[in-house]
Order: C-alpha cells, then sequence, then structure tokens
C-alpha cells in the first residue's frame, strides 16, 4: 500500500509539477523544411527565408504545398521570428532539410549561423548545409524546381551524390566536427541559382565553398571538388575519362569509379616536410573506342599506368590550388602532420602554417573488367 | 405435543452431528438436514424375509447414477435372506450384499450430507446409528474435449473438464510413474471443494512444495468457483499486474510443467489447472512449440515476445513521439503524420484512448455475443468505427494504424492481456504527462517491478537472467530436444533429463 501511494503521488506531482509541458500537437506546428540565412553588411541585418510545408487534402490523401516566408532582424533569431509571426504557427525546425547560407552571409561568418541552430530547443545535427553563390533567399523563394519542393529537390540532390562526387555534401554534425578539430578547415556545397528569360528557375549545385574558420575564402570548382574528394576520402563514385593510351592517340577509355581510399603519412626527405598521400581508387571500364583490348596484358598495365599518373597530377594541381593559391587547409594538412608524425609536429611547432608542408600523390588504381551491372542510384 | 418432542428430538441429533437408532428419527434427521431441497429423493424400502429389513437411501435427482443404485443397492438388499446368525446387520449389508465399489462407513450427519451433494447416496439401515455414503455419483459431465482457449495445430487434443477426478486421469495417462503424486486438500469454508496438489516426487522443487502447501492452508475464503481465487491468494505482491501462478485446460501441459519440477493444484468444478512457479517467459512459450519445428517453435517465441512488448509500449511510443518529441521520428513519418492530422477533431491523446476502448468494447463483445451476430458486429466495428471515423476526421489514420497494431499483438497474447491493459495505460499517463522521457520512465519502473516479483520464491525473471548454455535453451527460443539435456536451475536440483542411459 506504501508503494502504491508512493507511485500515486509521482504520478500526481508529475501531473501537476510537469503538466503536460511541452505537448505539442503535430499540426499546430508548422514543418520547416529549409532556411535561408542572408546578411546585409550595409544594413547590418540578417534576412531569412523559411520555407515550411503545408498540408491539404483530405485525411487519407493529403498534399504537400510549400510556403516561402521572410523575416528580418538584428539576429538571426530575430529574423525567424519575425517569419515565425507572419505564418502563425510553430515553427519545427528539427526536421528541416537543408541551411543555404548566402554569400554574404557566409563571408561574414556561419559561427553566428550554427550558434543560432545549437540553440534551438530541438537541433538537428543531421541537416545540410550549402553555401550559395549570390543570395540565399532566392532560393527558397521558389516554390519548387521540376514539380518538386526546392528545399526537398535540394536534399535530394545531396542524398544522391554518391553518382558524381562533383561536391562533397556536409551535415550540421560534420561541419561541427570540423570546426572544433583544429588543423582542418569547413568545405560546404556551393549552390547555384539560375532564372532565364521565360522566369524558368534553375538551380545547380557543384564544387565547394572553402572557409577559412568560420569565412568563406574562396570557391573550388566541381572537377577540382572531385579530385580533392580523392585526398579526402570521400569518393564513393565518379567517372574518369582517358583520351589517348601510349600510343593508341585516338583512344577513349571511359571508368567508372566504385571506391576509394587514402592514407596520408607526414615525411621529412632532405629537411623538407611534405605529406605523402596515397590514393588506392578501384574502378571499372564501362566505355572502350579502341582497337585494342584494354582488359587484357599488356594493355592493361599501360591504361592503368596513365591512369595513374593523370591522376596525380590532377589530384596535386587541385590540392596545390587550394593550399596556396586559396590558402586555405581543407585536407587537413596540420592534423595529418600532428596524427602521422607527432615529432615532426612538435619540430614544426604549434604555429606552423600548412603552406610550409608540400604534398606528393601517388595513385595506385585498380582497373577491374567490363562494367555493365551498376549499383543503384539513391531514389531507385 | 407429540409432534413437538419429535422436533427438539431432531434438532438434537443435527446439533450433536450424529444419527438415532431409529431409522423414522433417521429419515426425519436428513430431511430436515435438507430441508427445502425438493429435488431430494427419499426412497424407503424393505429386504429379508418377510420384509424385516428396512432401509432408506437419499440422493438427490439428477445426480446420481439410476440404474447403479437400483441394480447394486435396492434390489440386492430387497433380495436378501434372512441375516445370518450372530452377524450384524449393518456388517452384513455393508460386505455382502451391497455390490458398489466404493463406499464408506459415516457417523457424522455433515460428512453424510457431503457425499449427498456430491452425487453418492446414503443408506440408512434400521436400528443403525451408522450410515453407508455409496458411490453412485451419475451426473451429466462436459465431456474431454479441445480447450477453446488454447487452441494448437498439432498436438494432443484433449483438455480438461470440470470433474476433477477425470482431470486427474488426465493426467496420470500422460505420466505413469508411481512418483506422480496427488495430494488431496479441501479448499473453502463452505464449499468445501475438493482439490489436489500434484508433482513428481524427486524432480519438485521441494521448497516449492513446501511454501505452496503453508499457502493453500491458510486459505480462509469461503468459495472457491475457480483457480483464479487460488491465484489471487498465492499472489505475494497483491497489487502487481503480472501474475505468478500460471494457468492452462491442457494436461499436456501439465505434465510437461511437473516433469521440469514445477507444482500443479487442480481444483474440483473448473477445468482450469494452476501451476507454479510461474515465470516472466512462460506465458510466450506454448506447448505447440514443442510439437513443431524447432526453428518455428523458437521464431513464434520471438515474435510473441515483440508482439507483447509493442502491445505495451506502441500507444505511448507513439503518444510521447507525436506529440513531445517530433525530432524522434523520421521525417518522412513525421511528415505523414502531420498530414493525416489535419483538421481532425481531437487531440492525439483523446483519439488514443478512445480508440483503446472501442477495441476493448469490440473485442468484450465479440467474445460474449451469440455467434449469429458475428457479421453484423464485423461490420460495425471494422467500418462504421474504422474507416467512417477517419472520413469524419474524428480520428487519424495513423493513430488508428497503431491502436489496430497494439490490438493485434494484444489479442496474441490473451493470457497476458491483464497485465499487458494495465502497464499499457500506466505508460500512457506517464507519456501524456512527461512525453518520451516518462515513457523511458515507466519502462524502467515495470522493469524494475518485474525483478521485485518471485513466484513461491523463485524470481519471477530468473528465465529472462540466464546466461548458461544449457539454461537458455527453453526461454526465448526452443532447443531441439536432443540438446535441451538439464531442467531448469530455478526449477529443480534434479537437473538431468536426458542421457541418463
Amino acid at each position: 500500500m506504501k508503494r502504491c501511494m508512493i507511485v500515486l503521488a509521482i504520478l500526481f506531482l508529475s501531473a501537476i509539477l510537469g503538466g503536460c509541458y511541452d505537448y505539442k500537437e503535430v499540426n499546430h506546428l508548422s514543418m520547416v523544411s529549409g532556411i535561408a540565412i542572408d546578411y546585409s553588411e550595409i544594413l547590418n541585418e540578417y534576412s531569412v527565408v523559411i520555407q515550411t510545408l503545408h498540408f491539404s487534402g483530405s485525411a487519407t490523401n493529403t498534399d504537400a504545398s510549400p510556403l516561402s516566408v521572410e523575416g528580418k532582424g538584428t539576429t538571426i533569431y530575430q529574423a525567424v521570428d519575425e517569419a515565425e509571426k507572419k505564418i502563425g504557427k510553430t515553427l519545427f525546425i528539427s526536421q528541416a532539410n537543408v541551411i543555404i547560407i548566402g554569400e554574404n552571409a557566409a563571408k561574414n561568418g556561419i559561427f553566428p549561423i550554427i550558434d543560432w541552430l545549437l540553440r534551438n530547443e530541438d537541433p538537428s545535427y543531421y541537416i545540410y548545409l550549402l553555401v550559395a553563390s549570390d543570395e540565399a533567399g532566392k532560393i527558397l523563394m521558389q516554390d519548387k524546381i521540376s514539380d518538386t519542393i526546392t528545399s526537398l529537390y535540394i536534399e535530394q540532390a545531396l542524398l544522391s551524390f554518391d553518382s558524381s562526387s562533383f561536391y562533397l555534401p556536409q551535415r550540421l554534425f560534420e561541419v561541427i566536427n570540423v570546426l572544433e578539430d583544429k588543423g582542418q578547415e569547413v568545405m560546404l556545397p556551393a549552390i547555384f541559382f539560375e532564372e532565364s528569360e521565360e522566369k524558368k528557375a534553375t538551380i545547380s549545385i557543384s564544387g565547394s565553398a572553402a572557409f577559412k574558420k568560420d569565412k568563406l575564402a574562396a570557391y573550388i570548382n566541381a572537377n577540382d571538388t572531385f579530385h580533392l574528394a580523392f585526398l579526402l576520402n570521400k569518393i564513393s563514385a565518379g567517372t574518369l575519362v582517358k583520351k589517348g593510351v601510349g600510343e593508341d592517340k585516338d583512344a577513349v577509355i571511359s571508368l567508372n569509379i566504385l571506391s576509394s581510399s587514402v592514407k596520408a603519412q607526414a615525411k621529412v626527405i632532405n629537411g623538407k616536410p611534405f605529406i605523402e598521400f596515397s590514393v588506392s581508387p578501384s574502378a571499372m571500364i564501362t566505355q572502350m573506342n579502341s582497337s585494342l583490348d584494354y582488359e587484357r596484358f599488356p594493355e592493361k598495365e599501360l591504361l592503368k599506368k596513365e591512369v595513374n599518373k593523370m591522376l596525380e597530377e590532377k589530384i596535386s594541381q587541385a590540392a596545390k590550388k587550394v593550399l596556396n593559391a586559396y590558402k586555405t587547409d581543407v585536407l587537413g594538412i596540420s592534423k595529418i602532420v600532428f596524427k602521422t608524425n607527432e615529432p615532426l609536429f612538435k619540430k614544426l611547432g604549434n604555429d606552423f602554417s600548412f603552406m610550409d608542408i608540400d604534398i606528393s600523390v601517388k595513385v595506385n588504381i585498380d582497373i577491374r573488367e567490363s562494367a555493365n551491372i551498376k549499383e543503384k542510384t539513391a531514389g531507385e | 405435543m407429540k409432534f413437538i418432542n419429535n422436533s427438539a428430538n431432531i434438532k438434537k441429533y443435527i446439533n450433536e452431528n450424529r444419527l438415532s437408532n431409529d431409522i423414522d428419527t433417521n429419515i426425519s434427521i436428513i430431511k430436515e438436514v435438507f430441508s427445502k431441497n425438493d429435488n431430494l429423493i427419499c426412497r424407503e424400502f424393505s429386504g429379508g424375509r418377510g420384509g424385516n429389513i428396512r432401509c432408506c437411501a437419499f440422493f438427490f435427482d439428477g445426480m446420481v447414477n439410476g440404474q447403479s443404485i437400483h441394480f447394486h443397492i435396492i434390489k440386492p438388499i430387497q433380495q436378501m435372506d434372512s441375516l445370518p446368525k450372530n452377524a450384524s446387520l449393518f456388517e452384513h449389508i455393508k460386505n455382502e450384499v451391497i455390490s458398489i465399489g466404493e463406499m464408506s462407513e459415516q457417523a457424522d450427519i455433515s460428512e453424510m450430507a457431503r457425499g449427498v451433494m456430491i452425487g453418492d447416496t446414503l443408506l440408512l439401515i434400521n436400528g443403525c446409528s451408522k450410515a453407508l455414503v455409496l458411490n453412485s455419483k451419475g451426473y451429466l459431465l462436459r465431456p474431454v474435449m479441445e480447450p477453446t482457449s488454447e487452441y494448437i495445430l498439432s498436438g494432443p487434443r484433449e483438455g480438461f473438464n470440470e470433474n476433477v477426478m477425470a482431470n486427474l486421469s488426465l493426467i496420470r495417462r500422460k505420466v505413469a510413474n508411481e512418483k506422480l503424486k496427488f495430494e488431496s486438500i479441501n479448499l473453502g469454508e463452505v464449499t468445501k471443494t475438493a482439490a489436489f496438489i500434484c508433482y513428481i516426487e524427486g524432480i519438485v522443487n521441494e521448497e516449492v512444495l513446501k511454501r505452496l502447501k503453508e499457502k493453500l492452508s491458510s486459505f480462509d475464503y469461503d468459495s472457491i468457483l475457480d483457480t483464479n481465487y487460488l491465484k489471487e491468494h498465492l499472489k505475494k505482491n497483491r497489487f502487481s499486474p503480472f501474475e505468478t501462478t500460471g494457468s492452462t485446460e491442457r494436461p499436456d501441459v501439465v505434465a510437461a510443467k511437473i516433469l521440469e519440477g514445477r507444482v500443479a493444484v487442480i481444483v474440483d468444478g473448473t477445468p482450469v489447472v494452476l501451476t507454479v512457479p510461474h515465470l516472466f517467459l512462460e506465458p510466450f512459450q506454448s506447448n505447440e512449440d514443442y510439437y513443431t519445428n524447432y526453428y518455428y517453435g523458437s521464431l513464434s517465441r520471438i515474435i510473441r515476445v515483440i508482439c507483447f512488448m509493442i502491445s505495451i509500449s506502441l500507444p505511448a511510443l507513439f503518444l510521447s513521439l507525436a506529440t513531445f518529441n517530433q525530432e524522434l521520428l523520421p521525417q518522412t513519418m513525421l511528415q505523414a503524420f502531420a498530414a493525416s492530422r489535419q483538421n481532425v477533431t481531437f487531440p492525439t491523446v483523446i483519439e488514443i484512448i478512445a480508440l483503446l476502448f472501442i477495441f476493448n468494447a469490440l473485442r468484450e463483445g465479440g467474445m460474449r455475443m451469440p455467434s449469429g451476430s458475428g457479421q453484423a458486429f464485423s461490420i460495425v466495428g471494422a467500418l462504421v468505427l474504422g474507416q467512417a471515423a477517419i472520413d469524419a476526421r474524428i480520428v487519424g489514420p495513423i493513430t488508428v494504424v497503431v491502436i489496430a497494431f497494439t490490438g493485434i499483438s494484444d489479442i496474441m497474447l490473451y493470457k497476458l492481456t491483464s497485465s499487458s491493459t494495465v502497464v499499457r495505460t500506466f505508460l500512457i499517463i506517464l507519456s501524456l504527462l512527461l512525453g518520451f522521457y516518462g515513457f523511458v520512465m515507466g519502462l524502467t519502473a515495470v522493469l524494475l517491478h518485474l525483478y521485485s516479483l518471485d513466484s513461491l520464491g523463485v524470481p519471477y525473471m530468473s528465465n529472462v537472467v540466464v546466461f548458461s548454455k544449457q539454461g537458455i535453451k527453453d526461454t526465448i527460443i526452443r532447443a531441439p530436444l536432443w540438446d535441451m539435456i538439464t531442467r531448469p536451475f530455478f526449477l529443480s536440483k534434479n537437473r538431468i533429463r536426458k542421457g541418463k542411459k
């Protein structure tokens, strides 16, 4: 009986002290699917476009339609609050799909954006972050792209990145990890918006936006992003085309990358520190326009050698461009030195610049036979 | 005046609980004991040469075998010769005239009355202050048939009925061993119902047997009409929704349980037999698991456990996720849920409670209604209350799916329905108050409660917390019989059950 009284007391106290606090019906919430954040240096204010999903129809056959609302304020919270008032329902941000950061906002720094996201009552660490080459709000003000709600369309594109590797999707938790982890800079996918004369809007995700600390430093084009992905160990698919193999100048061989792994090691040779990247991709021949059979020895060895050389050059060029021209350590050079050669890291001291470290790339591709059966692409 | 004296005389004998030597007085005594019982038959007859031996048989119409009374009691007495010299009339009739197998001498009026009430015939003989209670039971009994609540696809079809003796015979047929013991005990101050404690000597857990006997001897309720009366008495934690005694209507189940070291209690008047100790995983185990392929048996058990989990937790989990912690739902599910809840009249919690109420009402109605109304009932239940309620936006379709799934899971384990209903309600209340935290808190409390229970001294969760290779073989899975070498350690000290030859 005493135990029974204790249980009843707990339930009673829970009821009067808790009182169903935080009880919210899902139809009283406004489902946010995408957020676009812009910053105006002149006005010193943020402009936030919130794209929400609104449902209509019968209980069993409901259609979702987008509703985009803009809010402005000195802080992101204030801007979002204004947008929320316009919508008239509590915004539910936890399940938002994408956050698009405008170029100016990215240049101003992404710390305030991440800070606002993490202070949200239900932060979603799985939300995708992108950087728009222009104003981010314009993108989400478009209700639909190809008959799909814009924010959902962008998310689908990011989910199917497996088939291209021309951009590297980043979720919030990955960005936070990189920012917290000293020795590497953030790289977010870049999104471009175009509106044709017939007012037909198109968007494309291509390449990356490289950051220095939390500020946008430069854009990396799609090809360079693809080659950097080998060093970042984020290659999951992609196509390599080799024109001319040895004496066979007319040969055109297309290879589909299946996977790739990378090993990085900081070394010192002749007193000069450098990092050696050993990239081991595996690929299948998807098209072969040649009179020779590159699936057989010795042509296969020759093809392998030339593809290795081609990749080594392209990857090195891309890496050097990012490190020396853009001056951003998206490859995590400092981190690699620390992890793979601690004595060297200590010798260089904490203040060494990643630009002082040279890099060398070695590729050893594994070319398999002809590939007709491919993996399913996302959405199939 | 004579009548008053006679009446006082009879009351005196009744108070003293004994008979007189005069048969007329004794007839009056028995008639007085059974006064206002119009189906009591009093058959006076005489035998011996010249009819000098007067007798009277008492029995209840409809409870006796008339042929047996006629051919083995009345006729032999009527046709008997005169009494041999120096012979006692009572002993002569008992030993040489009546040809009934089971009989007893009784001088005690209450014991005579008890015999008559259970279908025996009371024979009064002139000049004797004792009477014979002769077994002439012949009441109608339900035949041995398959229990409707424990259908199986393959395996023995017989089930217990309401006759305790028939039930004992069913068990003895399964376990033909002299170590199988049936200890008799009468329960209920008023009903004096016959009950038997059944176990196998040498295998039984002696501690459990001792505790059971102590518990049964302290049973002081006036009646016992079903074994559930005992269930509540044997429960240590009286407020727990979980059963710590098992029940079955199948002799093969009882035989299997006592062969593992358990004790069975068989009560007259009910086909339900109790088994103790009863542990947590037992309701998930069916006798059919042993009669079918062990892969299928194991899979069935796992499905039952999952269904129990769903049955107790799904509505509360759904409530907490749908109204408090939406961020934990997958995005597409949340969107589907948000879409389905547009313009729905009631809040989710009211939907859940209302649908659970309707489901329970339908189930209760389905169980007790005449079979002819079934079709109409299904139409009303499935169409009117399901589809129409969704179309009228009284409830959301996802809530209906959740409650339907809960209902199906619940029906699968009918023996756990009472406990799962209590736990489910408890979890719904906590989820309503505290969301997902409340749900987890509730589950933890239920788990702690389960670990605090015991069934006659054996921890209730003994068969869950098993780490030995042999011990785990008959728990959530059913290992092949050739690999089940030992009995559960918590049930019997005589552990080896295979490989003695």
